[in-house]
């Protein structure tokens, strides 16, 4: 027996099945996190997105064009959150260091006072994901709009349909960001590693 | 000016150019797929520039997204669980009968049937809700876990910026955290950085309100509530354990039953609480310095049974021990 589709289980999952619900994330929810972390670079922030993604699932899943496809769907919901949670990120203040130890009846010393000189400055080591770090360095160092694009053909496999809906920009434009992307990311790489690229033969 | 545009890819053509980078994606659909390989076949240079898309492309192979937390699916249900959608309020209320005003019906119900109706929900009652209330707690107790395992990512990532050291803020001899030098102090750093949420210090089980995560948006009140809920890094007077030893560890755990509110703290006969009171005395989440976090049931660990709150051979507290090594599982406030 073929497993449910996708669309499948949101109309079960609005006539009250929660398994159907339950198939759903269990179904992408790994997906969905380790594409909101290529955005986010950052664990939590992932898990957070992927929560709120699918809480907003269950609470708006009528509002779903049952003509159109889930997945992208759900992707479209995800990525609107992570740049929603990017943008939050860069709009947080600083705190200062010289907050009071211990509450309201200490000697007034601050934490500041207790920084030593034991603390180490952040590793330059190479270490074994560095590799996977610097490729990184590079998407996240392209425009937004390129590097997404990227990370929703090339990590997720979506046609150029799909993303031009997802993104909500025409079909050229998909293909000429994609184009620009890839050739981006090469050059760059090329520039970073030292590597000449191959003649065509 | 780089060649590569010329040699995979030009996206104004439709045909075969433009097909050559959904091709290396694996993205064209399996009807222009079929046709494409068909002209590959037969194009030498054709081929050539999907392997030349393919190339660079290829990098980007070798960059690795971690693995979702354990818990992430749990918790998304537990939310949902506690989330009650729009649609199903407005369905609920579109079931009233449209002609209820126009019509009259004789009630169904009797005084008699009314009687029966509300033992029976008593009844109901009095078997349920003990059992709601410990789904409740194990609900909880799942959120309690998700800021655990939050918190312990935040720990990590600052200990792969920090050649595996946990965040510090230095040592001093004469720290107490009997007393008003909570070690939480110690998480300043990680938090500075924004490696560690201070909402995820919290869990709300043990606060009672998730609500509560809204005091704790700033430094001053981090440092300043004495309940928080994750008791974290041992004593600054011992030896601080590094993220990356062998050894596998607790290095945070949900409030010590046993020193509350700078009070160390008996039963009435004397003997010490073996779980934390959180969550109902069934156990305790604990996280690991590997990052994983467990729900123990006693707070012994390992074939040496070290309990995470008690240094061994002491019975009365002054708020200066620490843990003997690396390796010891003892947790201070």
């Amino acid at each position: 027996m073929n497993a449910p589709t996708d669309e499948q289980l949101l109309a079960s999952h609005l006539s009250g099945d929660p398994e159907s619900f339950r198939t759903l994330v269990e179904r992408y929810s790994t997906e969905l996190f380790q594409f909101v972390f290529r955005f986010t670079n950052r664990n939590a922030a992932a898990e957070d997105v992927v929560q709120d993604t699918f809480i907003q699932v269950h609470l708006a899943g009528k509002s779903f064009d049952p003509k159109r496809r889930f997945k992208p769907w759900l992707f479209t919901i995800a990525a609107n959150k992570a740049r929603d949670h990017l943008r939050s990120r860069t709009r947080k203040r600083e705190v200062p260091l010289d907050a009071q130890i211990g509450g309201d009846d200490d000697d007034g010393q601050r934490f500041l006072d207790l920084l030593s000189d034991e603390m180490q400055s952040p590793t330059t080591g190479m270490e074994d994901a560095e590799q996977s770090e610097f490729i990184q360095s590079i998407v996240d160092a392209m425009p937004p709009h390129l590097g997404e694009v990227l990370i929703l053909a090339y990590f997720h496999r979506f046609p150029y349909r799909d993303i031009a809906d997802m993104l909500d920009i025409p079909l050229g434009t998909v293909k000429s960001r994609l184009h620009a992307a890839v050739t981006h990311f090469g050059t760059r790489y090329r520039e970073q590693t030292g590597t000449e690229e191959e003649a065509s033969e | 000016m780089n060649t590569m545009s010329k040699d995979f890819h030009n996206p104004d053509d439709q045909n075969p150019d433009g097909l050559i980078l959904p091709y290396a994606l694996g993205t064209l659909p399996e009807d222009e797929k079929i046709t494409f390989e068909s002209q590959l076949a037969n194009d030498p240079n054709l081929a050539a520039r999907v392997q030349s898309a393919r190339r660079v492309l290829e990098p980007l192979g070798s960059w690795r997204a971690p693995m979702p937390p354990t818990t992430l699916v749990d918790n998304i249900l537990v939310q949902a669980t506690m989330t009650t959608p729009l649609e199903y309020v407005a369905a609920s209320a579109s079931m009233k009968p449209v002609d209820s005003e126009s019509t009259y019906r004789r009630p169904w119900l009797g005084l008699r049937e009314l009687g029966a109706v509300a033992a029976c929900i008593a009844i109901l009652v009095s078997l349920y809700v003990p059992g709601m209330q410990s789904v409740r707690s194990r609900q909880l107790q799942t959120l309690c876990d998700k800021n655990l395992a939050s918190f312990g990512s935040g720990l990590r990532m600052y200990a792969t910026e920090y050649d595996g050291q946990l965040p510090s803020i230095g040592t001093r001899s004469n720290v107490n955290w009997l007393r008003n030098d909570p070690n939480r102090g110690h998480l300043l750093p990680a938090i500075q950085g924004r490696f560690v949420l201070p909402k995820d210090l919290i869990c709300p089980a043990s606060d009672g309100s998730i609500d509560k995560e809204a005091t704790l948006k700033n430094i001053q009140a981090f440092l300043q509530r004495s309940d928080l809920s994750f008791w974290s890094v041992p004593n600054a007077n011992g030896p601080r354990p590094r993220i990356n030893i062998r050894i596998n560890i607790p290095i945070a755990v949900d409030p010590n039953p046993l020193f509350q509110q700078g009070k160390f703290q008996r039963g009435k006969n004397g003997t010490l609480s073996p779980n934390a009171s959180t969550h109902e005395g069934r156990g305790q989440n604990v996280l690991f310095n590997d990052g994983s976090t467990r729900f123990l049931e006693t707070p012994l660990l390992g074939k040496n049974k070290d309990n995470i709150w008690l240094a061994d051979d002491i019975d009365e507290y002054q708020g200066t021990e620490a843990q003997q090594s690396t390796t010891d599982a003892f947790l201070t406030p």
